[in-house]
């Protein structure tokens, strides 16, 4: 196994001011090229490890290492992390509205100091291998659901983070989409080596994974590897 | 993609909000910038009334409502005279009439035909009237040529008709559209005997002005030495509360633009809380955020003050034309009133979007995009 890209120790998180115990001391770690699902209960503590692998929110004690480094704490480095170190996608694809699927992806970069016509040339890149290249132009409400998670994909790439977190990504997909976007996700991993940790509540998702960590209220339960063949 | 084209894209978006709230700021706009030029050309026209001829200052009864209300007395004038560094005073009396609908405040200016050259008044055609005539007048030729009035004509003013001798030009606008005619003749129609208006006031060369300005005032503490455009409300209280009434309209409008501004930008702001926590998970940083939507009001306001120009031009022109601003409102656009638009339209931004832009900084990412 390679070097481990995320680890985590003796992870706690409480919310309401200690009444609720999302995580009760979760240790884990990923290898780097690792696809790992999360899976388990509703409550169990799976969104909520995502949210603070992506640093958007602190954990209550425990400590989390990402490429070798813990979390960062300054607000400059705390966006650079986000920006530059993880990609995030979400189970709703939380779109802009107003925008076209390439500016939707090129909104990552702004501010980055990527130039207009290399952002564009990245994003249209993304947007061809996510299978979009035909829509472009297209805003979120003109595209499917699949479509959107490909868009979402595709901008979380953007900044070519070495880390995708993807919350539920096949959700609120039907099984075709959901297919698709599992196998772009494998690919991920295999054309890029890119390690890659998905919540996910739908087994069929979880089989799509190296290896399934199970949450159960807020600690691992079980843990399975599935090396893909 | 830069942040440019994300406001331009968002405004675009809501083209009918960004519009109202375009007009708004306009509004304002179009309402500052025409009360400023009002009020400056109302002063500059009342200040090019005491610059009229040579004179290095005039002399005007202290602390009345109107300068045509003041009241100087002949044994003043000679006093002024009388003093060592005065090399020459000639005294005038200014009245208004109204000569028609078009011309409701029509002026007169009562002026010794001996010190029209002094009063920097030239005959441009015809002669000067005589000292002691009652049916004489001189016409500015701007009031001659609006009037269609010329040299051997006649004109009547409120039931009196003279003749008109010839035809004056001042240098000055106000001047220009007036009449004149002997002192003594406007006193006795104005039934002021002895009385004048102003004093023009002529220093002899290498004296101290206002050495000189501290001793009439000194002398003569009913009047009111006038230099500068500054030392105008100290002989015209008029003018005092036409720039107190320019300063509050001007403030009521940025109040009003502000709030449109700021309604727009907070109910902006609450609609788009969700991309905001969006923004932020991806790696935005605050500022971003606050430049974001800094960004989309400044850009509203700036249009929307380009429009209130527009407007104001049109509102501007619309107003010289009304009959009781004749001869009085003489608009002139200058670079100030661009950077006063330009200035509003900065303070509105500020006013308006800083506030709910703080407030879109400053949620956290997931407390944002958890928002419905």
């Amino acid at each position: 196994m390679s070097e481990p890209d995320i680890v985590v120790k003796v992870l706690v998180k409480d919310f309401d001011h200690g009444r609720i115990h999302a995580l009760t001391g979760l240790d884990m770690e990923v290898a780097q090229g690792e696809f790992v699902a999360v899976t388990g209960p509703s409550g169990c503590g799976k969104s909520t490890l995502i949210h603070l692998l992506a640093a958007l929110d602190e954990p209550t004690h425990g400590t989390i290492a990402v490429h070798g480094q813990p979390l960062p704490s300054q607000p400059r480095q705390l966006d650079h992390y986000r920006r530059h170190a993880v990609g995030l996608v979400f189970q709703l694809h939380n779109l802009l509205p107003n925008l076209s699927a390439l500016q939707n992806v090129e909104i990552a970069m702004i501010g980055t100091g990527v130039a207009r016509r290399a952002q564009r040339k990245r994003a249209q890149q993304l947007l061809d291998e996510v299978g979009l290249s035909g829509r472009t132009t297209s805003r979120p409400a003109e595209l499917s659901g699949g479509e959107r998670q490909r868009v979402a994909i595709a901008r979380a790439l953007a900044n070519n983070p070495p880390l995708l977190l993807a919350d539920e990504p096949t959700g609120s997909l039907d099984s075709e989409a959901s297919t698709g976007v599992l196998a772009f996700l494998q690919s991920l991993r295999i054309e890029h080596n890119m390690t890659i940790l998905m919540v996910t509540h739908d087994p069929r998702a979880a089989a799509a994974a190296d290896r399934t960590i199970r949450l159960r209220d807020g600690r691992i339960d079980t843990e399975a590897v599935e090396v893909l063949t | 993609m830069n942040l440019i084209d994300l406001i331009r894209q968002n405004l675009l978006a809501r083209k009918a909000r960004s519009i109202l709230t375009g007009l708004a700021v306009a509004i304002g706009v179009l309402t500052i910038v025409t009360l400023g030029v009002l009020t400056s050309s109302l002063r500059g026209t009342a200040l090019s009334v005491l610059r009229t001829g040579r004179a290095d200052f005039s002399v005007a009864q202290e602390g009345v409502s109107d300068l045509l209300y003041s009241a100087v007395d002949t044994s003043d004038l000679d006093h002024v005279r009388t003093l060592p560094d005065v090399e020459s005073a000639i005294g005038v009396l200014v009245a208004v009439s109204k000569l028609d609908a078009n011309h409701p405040l029509f002026l007169k200016i009562g002026v010794p035909p001996e010190s029209l050259a002094e009063f920097g008044v030239k005959v441009v055609d015809g002669r000067a009237y005589s000292s002691k005539a009652t049916n004489e007048i001189m016409l500015g030729y701007r009031a001659a040529a609006d009037l269609g009035v010329h040299v051997g004509g006649s004109i009547t003013i409120e039931d009196h008709t003279y003749k008109v001798t010839g035809i004056f030009s001042t240098g000055q606008v106000f001047g220009d559209t007036a009449s004149m005619l002997p002192l003594t003749t406007l006193q006795a129609e104005e039934r002021k005997p002895g009385s004048m208006t102003l004093l023009f006031v002529r220093i002899k060369p290498g004296a101290n002005i206002d050495k000189v300005r501290k001793q009439i005032e000194s002398d003569l503490p009913q009047l009111a030495t006038v230099r500068t455009q500054s030392d105008f409300g100290r002989v015209d209280r008029n003018l005092i509360l036409i720039t107190a009434a320019n300063l509050g309209g001007s403030v009521l409008a940025l109040i009003i633009g502000a709030v449109g501004v700021m309604n727009t930008t907070l109910l902006s702001f609450f609609e788009r809380t969700r991309e905001f926590g969006v923004l932020r998970a991806i790696g935005w940083s605050r500022m971003r955020i606050v430049a974001l939507v800094i960004g989309e009001a400044a850009m509203v306001c700036l249009l929307g003050a380009m429009a209130g120009v527009v407007l104001a031009f049109g509102a501007v022109r619309l107003l010289a034309r009304l009959p009781d601003l004749l001869g009085i409102f003489n608009p002139t656009f200058s670079a100030g009133v661009f950077w006063r638009a330009l200035g509003f339209a900065a303070l509105m931004t500020l006013l308006g979007a800083v506030y709910p832009a703080a407030r879109a900084a400053r949620r956290e990412p997931l407390e944002a995009m958890r928002h419905e």
